[in-house]
């Protein structure tokens, strides 16, 4: 996985926040929170980034090697959810900023996703049966 | 003949052709409900509707599947379906709704799936203009202004109606306009003043009076549409700058109310939860920064309601301090 490019999957959409950022996956409807590190990591994501080139700038951010498990399970998460995608090319990471200090990545999924079927297009309700 | 007449929802300027008496009936009576007056028009939108009894195959709902309205992404806007065969085909670039019901008696279905066509038209229509549509109530004492969340039937009314005998004002009780304003700082705005109400609600409320002669708001429901300012005169407001979340859960284990603080994060997921959000990039982008950015600005507070809690107004004291 080290060297596989992996991108940001189109059907997610960010909202960044003061201490970091929000992630809903349109198709899942499933949502994310993510820290200011983690979002440091998205916006690689969203240039395009190997996993080996997101440790290398964890490291540069301040991150001891110890923390290289966790920034890794960190990608996983994102993997295993499809919340990146293996493809692109290779991005330019050079604009991604991260003004630290330097905190574990934390990624939370929140527990149920928002309604994929609604009662109309104004009430976000679960629909009850006719 | 066709009928021409012009509605006002909110923001909204609706102008619409309608050629039968019937269908302008059952238009002007989804559009006459929202009665809040706006100062000025922030966007025009065209409605044409048309009888037809040609087939209708259901969309996908590829940006946004309903309980009986399944709505694409075209090249040029919308399109919708219902299965009664009621659809609807927006222009993006006309600003323009052409509706299409079934020819003859209008029944149920069509009726049901006609207003929920409906519905897709104003709320496009307010995102278009910019604001969020929120499924939720508001009260505020001028200073405070909470954003009441809960489920369909889950007492988003009563509480707003209890906080009004608080002296509280409401904006609505689950019709609201949310944006970021260009300062930066979040404002939300009425659509509705009126109240959706099961005439049970006079034995804690008893100023709502005999609600069981007034017709009911719908066929799936047992709740009497009135009037806020007839039962509460003075008691609503037009805008307000929210400060606080209140998720409402009804608890019979609870005597009185139970107040406990919301996380960011569940504050964040109980307002996502009272707004639509298409399954297209742009507009879900727009909605879930509008959201997430007035989420993480809020106080949350999620309050348990016994069963008792409306018996006495003083039951809401507690709420009324977290608020304050």
């Amino acid at each position: 996985m080290t060297d596989t490019m992996m991108t940001l999957n189109p059907d997610v959409v960010v909202t960044v926040l003061e201490e970091g950022a929000v992630l809903l996956e349109l198709q899942t409807k499933f949502f994310y929170s993510v820290n200011s590190t983690g979002w440091a990591i998205v916006q690689m994501f969203e240039n395009g980034a190997t996993v080996g080139q997101i440790n290398a700038q964890c490291v540069a951010w301040g991150a001891p090697a110890a923390d290289m498990e966790k920034v890794n399970a960190f990608v996983q998460a994102f993997t295993d959810d499809y919340l990146v995608i293996s493809e692109g090319g290779p991005g330019d990471n050079s604009e991604v900023s991260f003004n630290g200090p330097w905190v574990l990545p934390v990624v939370e999924k929140h527990k149920e996703p928002l309604q994929r079927v609604m009662v109309s297009a104004f009430d976000p309700s679960l629909p009850l049966a006719e | 003949m066709v009928h021409s007449d012009t509605y006002r929802c909110g923001p909204i300027e609706m102008r619409v052709a309608t050629p039968t008496e019937a269908l302008r009936e059952q238009v002007g009576y989804n559009f006459n409900l929202y009665n809040v007056p706006w100062p000025e028009t922030e966007i025009s939108i065209r409605l044409d509707v048309t009888e037809s009894n040609a087939p209708c195959t259901m969309l996908s709902g590829n940006y946004l599947t309903a309980q009986r309205t399944h709505v694409d992404v075209t090249g040029t806007g919308l399109a919708a379906t219902s299965p009664s065969g009621a659809r609807a085909v927006f222009s993006r670039k006309d600003c323009r709704w052409t509706l299409t019901v079934p020819g003859g008696p209008l029944d149920i279905w069509p009726i049901t799936d006609m207003e929920h066509l409906l519905s897709l038209v104003v709320s496009t229509a307010w995102r278009q203009a910019g604001w969020v549509p929120v499924h939720a109530g508001a009260v505020t004492n001028g200073k405070a202004c909470a954003i009441l969340c809960a489920t369909s039937g889950g007492g988003k009314t009563t509480l707003t109606a209890a906080m009004i005998r608080r002296n509280w004002k409401t904006l609505g009780d689950d019709k609201l306009l949310l944006r970021q304003r260009a300062d930066g700082i979040m404002e939300i705005k009425a659509l509705v003043h009126a109240f959706n109400l099961y005439p049970h609600a006079r034995k804690w409320f008893p100023e709502v009076g005999d609600l069981e002669p007034l017709p009911r708001y719908s066929v799936w429901t047992e709740k009497r549409k009135v009037c806020i300012e007839d039962i509460w005169p003075g008691k609503t407001a037009l805008q307000g700058s929210p400060t606080h979340l209140v998720s409402i859960f009804q608890d019979k284990t609870v005597d009185g109310i139970k107040l406990t603080p919301l996380s960011a994060n569940d504050a964040l997921s109980t307002l996502l939860r009272q707004t639509v959000i298409p399954t297209h990039r742009h507009t879900a982008q727009y909605l879930v920064d509008t959201i997430a950015k007035t989420a993480n600005s809020l106080t949350g507070i999620a309050v348990r309601i016994g069963t008792d809690a409306y018996c006495s107004p003083d039951a809401m004291i507690p709420l009324e301090n977290a608020l304050s």
